[in-house]
């Protein structure tokens, strides 16, 4: 009866510390947008009268006018513990305040709509990259120091180096400007019929074609580097004197090693905005990625806040699932104090 | 001492004979050399104008881009900036992770290492690119160097989580080798186990860190500089590669604009792939392919049909 007290105890100290990480990580982005110098208001304000940022914000009269706009607008700088605890209200009431550059749509109105785009495009390429680099990772690890190994590794090397962006140029160069198969630009959507989808599919098949591309050297060198180690263990040795194949073995010896890339598929969707980004910007898909780049350029605060938030969120839970399945799928690991 | 004289010279021989490292050394030297003939000698200027967007020539070995500047000149001439932050990054990234997982994983169970969890953990949440938006916007004006010292120690600041995490539970695992546990018996110091006990058998890890952190490094640069995010005081592939999107380069068939931008980034990421392959090796042992002398010996064998002879 002493283990399941022991595990109680390490589950909740477990759960303790990801509370106190989440409290951590939401207080240090509340501090560091308000680090920033300069606010949201001059950017919009030198963009409606096409000035450039410094310029526009160092001339008496907008700084008046700013001034006029912040009051109006309820943004007059307030001590920090109230905009702290208006922080941490809005935090847990789903409020967030109005963004500054879409103003008056609420901040949650973006937010969770352009989730779906980015997740979406993850999701689907980090499930594929998953199952093409555990399965190229596992032939480059049994074919250890050939050919075959060496292209793997040094092709997929190249393609971690080259920013998922520009691997999509490349891919839209050649179906879409020239072969002219897949739509350039995201399609207009008005409402969801079977026309938009298929457009929808058509124009998604090069980001997620790059994504995965560039997602694929995690997988790949994960399983390798992983299979190298178990492939000496004894029962392999065992599996060799019975005579079994090379693809076999192969087989068996993948299922064994596939566990650090089930953490990895799980860290990969937790990261999902900062790796939609460039992709995001590149191809001006509605997604978080496109929202949370325009937000930081403009100082959107508001906006950068949510989009923090759901970072946070979003990494934190995928940190704590990748814990958890370790435990479930690996019995050395099971029981926890180790 | 001997002994140890002889261990180390053997590690060398491995190093030296893997042609693995040997290239992906080779690889990393070349474009080092790249960055620097780059900052010291272009083709043409990089402010030097010529027709625009012209393909792939004799006279422009890249071509032009869209504003009529030789792409290879660029190329050259933003080498050296961009490897700088790669390098800085990974070598700080390898540094700090080193040194929060060796901590972290030997005080297991304490509160330094609940402390150190936490922190691990936010510093996870953060990204990169965001702290640099941050931190950079005060240095709007600030001068070159001092731009890439920050946008390195801000990435590094945000960027040795993962690979904490890594090291941790590998040192987690060593910490409960007998060897260790024999260490804290006899009363050793702490800090003599740590740096002469669980150290060097990281180490292998480390450079791995070194190497993802470098990667890490360039992308977020890039990243960076295609939301330009970063004051646009210095020239780098990242800035480089802005343009190109900007410029929608792609729509208009320029492929040797964008090939420029990454070849150096390509001859980078080619030599760490085979620097990768090679260093498994000190990861596991077992994995070193040993040769041993095969000396072959005749040994005469009596039997009742008189002697034979047997090579073993």
């Amino acid at each position: 009866m002493k283990l399941p007290i022991q595990t109680i105890i390490n589950v909740t100290k477990r759960i303790a510390i990801y509370l106190a990480a989440f409290f951590v990580a939401i207080t240090v982005n509340f501090i560091l947008p308000r680090l920033m110098p300069g606010s949201a208001l001059i950017t919009l304000l030198s963009m409606l009268q096409g000035a450039i940022g410094e310029y526009g914000a160092n001339s008496a009269l907008v700084s008046a006018e700013i001034k006029q706009i912040e009051e109006a607008f309820g943004l007059t700088p307030q001590p920090w513990y109230i905009q702290y605890a208006d922080y941490i209200k809005g935090i847990f009431t789903g409020n967030l305040g109005a963004s500054i550059t879409f103003y008056p749509t609420n901040v949650a109105k973006i937010v969770f709509p352009s989730m779906i785009w980015s997740m979406g495009l993850v999701v689907v390429s980090s499930i594929v990259a998953f199952f093409l680099g555990s399965w190229l990772g596992s032939i480059a690890a049994i074919k250890r120091r050939s050919v075959t190994d060496a292209v793997i590794v040094v092709v997929i090397s190249i393609l971690a180096t080259i920013p998922a962006f520009v691997i999509i140029m490349y891919l839209e160069m050649g179906f879409s400007v020239n072969l002219k198969i897949v739509e350039l630009t995201f399609p207009n959507i008005k409402s969801m019929n079977l026309k938009t989808f298929l457009s929808l599919l058509n124009f998604y098949s090069v980001p997620v074609a790059g994504m995965v591309l560039s997602l694929l050297s995690g997988f790949v060198l994960g399983m390798r580097n992983n299979m190298l180690h178990t492939l000496r263990d004894n029962y392999v040795y065992y599996a060799e004197l019975l005579g079994l194949s090379e693809n076999t073995i192969r087989k068996i010896v993948y299922r064994n090693s596939i566990l650090p890339n089930i953490t990895g598929i799980t860290l990969i969707i937790g990261l999902a905005i900062s790796a939609a980004l460039t992709v995001e910007g590149l191809l001006t898909i509605p997604g978080a990625g496109y929202f949370f780049g325009l937000s930081l350029t403009s100082r959107d605060l508001p906006l950068i806040q949510g989009y923090f938030l759901v970072i946070v969120v979003l990494l934190l839970v995928s940190i704590a699932i990748a814990e958890i399945l370790y435990g479930l799928l690996d019995p050395r690991a099971r029981g926890g104090a180790s | 001492m001997k002994r140890e004289f002889a261990l180390s010279i053997s590690k060398v021989k491995v190093i030296t004979k893997n042609k693995f490292i040997a290239i992906g050394v080779a690889l990393l030297l070349l474009d080092i050399i790249l960055g620097i003939i780059g900052s010291i000698w272009t083709p043409y200027s990089v402010n030097a104008s010529f027709s625009f967007s012209e393909p792939p020539s004799w006279k422009h070995l890249l071509g032009t881009d869209a504003y009529g500047h030789d792409v290879l000149s660029e190329m050259l001439h933003d080498t050296l900036p961009t490897l700088e932050v790669g390098f800085g990054v990974g070598a700080l990234v390898a540094l700090l992770s080193t040194i929060i997982g060796l901590l972290g994983g030997y005080y297991a169970g304490k509160t330094a290492s609940i402390i150190i969890d936490i922190i691990t953990i936010t510093v996870l949440t953060i990204p990169g690119v965001i702290l640099l938006v941050v931190v950079s916007s005060y240095f709007r004006v600030a001068n070159i160097s001092v731009s890439y010292g920050i946008t390195i120690l801000s990435l590094s600041i945000v960027g040795w989580a993962f690979g904490a995490r890594q090291i941790r539970s590998q040192v987690l695992s060593l910490s409960n080798r007998e060897y260790i546990i024999a260490s804290k018996l006899i009363g050793e110091k702490s800090y003599t186990i740590i740096f002469t006990q669980l150290l060097p058998p990281i180490l292998p890890l480390t450079f791995a860190q070194f190497l993802f952190g470098t990667l890490y490094g360039v992308l977020s640069l890039v990243t960076a500089e295609f939301w330009g995010v970063l004051p646009a005081t210095s020239s780098n592939l990242g800035t480089m590669l802005a343009f190109i999107s900007t410029n929608a380069a792609y729509v208009s068939n320029q492929w040797w604009w964008i090939l420029g931008a990454i070849i150096p980034i390509i001859i980078l990421g080619t030599g760490i792939g085979f620097l990768n392959i090679g260093i498994d090796e000190f990861v596991d042992p077992r994995l070193r392919e040993i040769k041993l002398p095969q000396v072959r010996r005749i040994v005469k064998i009596p039997t009742d049909n008189g002697v034979i002879e047997v090579s073993i």
